[in-house]
């Protein structure tokens, strides 16, 4: 049975079609990333599996259960984006709090708590208030507040914004950790780099719609990216090697070719030479998920 | 467990804003003011005297507005006053001789008109008749009984031509329901009053009740009420707080829940600082005095309906507005639109009032104020309350002189409920509707 279950999404927040029929299936113990703009709707289809807003129409399923029903949200921990905690909190304060509304016991919350402050790395300031955090240290308590109760499935909307890059480092730490123990995570991000180091799937969303779906290797392997390094007039040549490959781009001191196999390789590589381009080097690139998600988004996602 | 947690977090929201110290220093303050009131038997026999010559006026209370006539002619000398002993331990044994005889019996027969309802204005007649000693002593007796000194021995000794000479006997409930025995100290001592205004002396009884009711209605009534709608005006807006509900929501708590248990924590806080105010200077009062009104006590409920009233129209401002300040204007402003239109009605219908309102607008008025809180039927529970609590064991008899004010209950209680849950129910459909 699926963790998270959405047929045919639509949402349309007055005027704004936020989402327009997303279909995602996410399985138990993956690690499955949205990547997107903003304002693709990503944090919407949060919201939406958690009951926050609600959906236009299609179906959301969570656990085996419609979004929206409140036992749907007792396995569940949510570190929504640009969060917030009321500052008359302590860090320990706030956990408390959130873990008893999530239903952990009195004695339970006492050994957890200090646990996950060690954990986010914030054990010091757990009896400050949080009016003094940073903004790093509010986002390890969003963490530790999404994780206090144990749950099975994670919902991380951004989780490393405002995180200097040795936090990056830990958060992701943390999540491959928590994917150790079995827990599903649905993470938020345009940045790219950090899902593609531990996603097991990542879907593209571009207004309101899924572009693309696939494990990091499908998303990348599919492309064979050549970079040659050219000596001579090739810049006349630009015409006829778009025409003998799926996609080419100008860099400096050569280009990036985009071939179908080795075979239209050797016979680009002949050509430059008949035409009296020197070949000094020529590097095989593998895709990133970047280089995917500036293909299928047409610009690099903001902040990236 | 969850309801808990909630409740935890408004108090800790509470105890982070610096004003709630100034709102507990205040209450203090206003506690340690009632305890530093005290008081100290006056001279007993000029007490006595005080109170006897108040004896000459007749109160008419059928008639409306009340009247009263003064027979200023008899003359009253209170000599002798000893402690009394047996059956009036506690009491007072003194003579008391009256003079004027003419006018002494005009009074007891003008008073026993007014009793037997044959006397309906100031002016009527004195009627004819008898005045016996069996009247005489019926006349005084009653006079003791106004002043709820329920237990007297009255026998007439010497008596000639212009003068009559009672041995006379009294025990009062307590001690401080004699009226003029006592004089208050107020501050520590720092300045005293003998209880009375002008030749009205008062009982510590009726004095503490004058003072509660004053206290029920304007000091927790009016100012205790403010702050506590300004005190826990934040507590939703704050929940609702962008970034901040998106991590409450998430938890498996129905968003009614959620909302209803912040509306409780706002009560709870509002009843704990309302006993806290109202309890305390009740215990004090008590204390110090030594007349114990329950119904002061019992006026805190009365005003946790009302504030319960006042917040739920906040919790519907704070869902519909998310603004601490809107919050705390809106029930305010309603309690105050509440206390204009019941005001307008209540004087336009009235005879003799300034302007008079016809009957359609004055319909429409009363139509409205069931939507707005009524701090007048607040006002009026409290009065039952108070008069009720105030009066002794034996005392009932008497009750319906003393005027207690006609209450109606299940309509109050029925209308304030239905308001309540009218603004919470409309307040829980909104926020559980709302995509945040
Ligand atoms: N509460 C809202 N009211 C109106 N429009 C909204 C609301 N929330 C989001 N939107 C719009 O919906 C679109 C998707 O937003 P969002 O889901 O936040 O995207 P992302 O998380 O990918 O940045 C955006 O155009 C945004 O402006
Ligand atoms: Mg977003």
């Amino acid at each position: 049975m699926p963790v998270i279950e959405l047929r045919s999404l639509v949402k349309h927040y007055r005027n704004v079609h936020a989402l327009q029929g997303v279909s995602i299936t996410v399985e138990k113990g993956e690690i499955y990333s949205l990547l997107g703009k903003n304002g693709a709707g990503k944090t919407t289809i949060v919201k939406i599996l958690l009951s926050i807003v609600r959906a236009t129409s299609g179906e959301a399923i969570l656990l085996g259960r419609p979004a929206g029903h409140v036992e749907s949200r007792r396995k569940v921990g949510y570190l929504p984006e640009d969060h917030r905690f009321p500052d008359y909190h302590t860090g320990w304060s706030a956990l408390d709090y959130y873990a008893a509304l999530s239903g952990v016991s009195g004695a339970e919350r006492r050994s957890r708590i200090p646990e996950m402050l060690r954990l986010v790395g914030i054990e010091e300031s757990g009896r400050r208030k949080i009016r003094t955090y940073s903004k790093g240290m509010k986002q390890r308590l969003g963490l530790a507040q999404a994780m206090i109760h144990e749950p099975d499935v994670l919902f991380l909307d951004e989780p490393t914004d405002g995180v200097d890059p040795v936090g990056r480092k830990q958060i992701r730490d943390v999540l491959v950790h928590l994917k150790s123990q079995g827990k599903t995570i649905f993470l938020n991000s345009h940045l790219l780099s950090e899902v593609e180091l531990i996603s097991d799937r990542v879907g593209i969303l571009e207004l309101g719609k899924l572009r693309r779906e696939g494990t990091v290797a499908e998303m990348t392997v599919e492309k064979d990216i050549y970079e040659l390094r050219l000596e001579g007039a090739f810049d006349a040549l630009m015409p006829e090697i778009a025409r003998r490959v799926r996609g080419v781009r100008r860099i400096a001191g050569g280009v990036e070719v985009d071939v179908e196999n080795a075979e239209k390789l050797n016979a680009l590589v002949d050509y430059l030479r008949a035409n009296r381009v020197a070949l000094v080097g020529m590097t095989r690139k593998r895709q990133s998920l970047e280089d995917v998600f500036i293909q299928e988004v047409g610009v690099a996602g903001q902040g990236a | 467990m969850k309801l808990v947690a909630l409740f935890k977090d408004s108090i800790l929201q509470t105890l982070d804003c610096k004003s709630l110290y100034v709102s507990v220093a205040l209450g203090a303050l206003f506690v340690l003011v009632c305890a530093s009131i005290s008081y100290s038997p006056m001279d007993e026999r000029e007490a006595i005297q005080g109170m006897v010559e108040q004896f000459d006026r007749v109160m008419i209370v059928r008639t409306r507005p009340p009247g009263g006539r003064t027979f200023e002619g008899v003359t009253w000398t209170v000599s002798d006053v000893r402690k009394g002993s047996g059956d009036f331990e506690g009491g007072y044994e003194f003579k008391l001789a009256v003079s004027n005889l003419r006018e002494f019996h005009d009074l007891v027969r003008f008073w026993r008109g007014v009793e037997q309802g044959k006397i309906t204005g100031s002016d009527d007649p004195v009627p004819e008749g008898e005045v016996d000693e069996a009247g005489e002593i019926k006349f005084l007796r009653g006079k003791f009984r106004e002043r709820v000194i329920m237990k007297t021995r009255i026998e007439r000794g010497e008596a000639s031509e212009d003068k009559r000479v009672f041995d006379v006997a009294i025990r009062a409930a307590s001690p401080e329901r004699l009226e003029g025995m006592y004089q208050a100290h107020f501050f520590f001592g720092a300045f005293s009053w003998p209880l009375g205004v002008a030749d009205q002396k008062l009982s510590v009884a009726q004095f503490m009740l004058v003072m509660q009711l004053v206290l029920s209605q304007y000091v927790a009534g009016m100012v205790g009420i403010l702050f506590g709608v300004i005190f826990t005006a934040s507590f939703i807006p704050t929940m609702l707080q962008k970034g901040c509900i998106d991590v409450l929501l998430a938890r498996p708590i129905s968003r009614t829940t959620l909302l209803l248990s912040k509306y409780a924590g706002g009560l709870i806080y509002g009843a704990i600082s309302g006993g806290v105010l109202v309890g305390g200077s009740w215990l004090v009062l008590s204390l110090r005095s030594g007349v114990w009104n329950w119904g002061y006590l019992a006026s805190l409920g009365t005003l946790i309906l009302f504030f319960a009233v006042l917040y739920s129209i906040g919790a519907l401002t704070a869902v519909m507005t998310r603004s601490t300040i809107a919050s705390m204007i809106v029930p305010v402003g309603a309690w105050g639109l509440g206390f204009g239109v019941t005001w307008v009605k209540q004087t336009g219908t009235q005879p003799l009032s300034p302007f008079q309102l016809p009957s359609s607008i004055s319909t429409a008025l009363e139509a409205l104020s069931w939507f707005l809180p009524r701090a007048s039927d607040i006002n009026v529970m409290n009065q039952w309350f108070m008069i009720c609590g105030s009066m002794g064991p034996g005392v009932e008899e008497i009750t319906s002189e003393m005027g207690l004010p006609e209450v109606a209950w299940i309509r109050i209680l029925l209308s304030s409920g239905a308001l309540i849950v009218a603004t919470l129910g409309l307040a829980s459909f909104v926020f559980s509707r709302r995509d945040y």
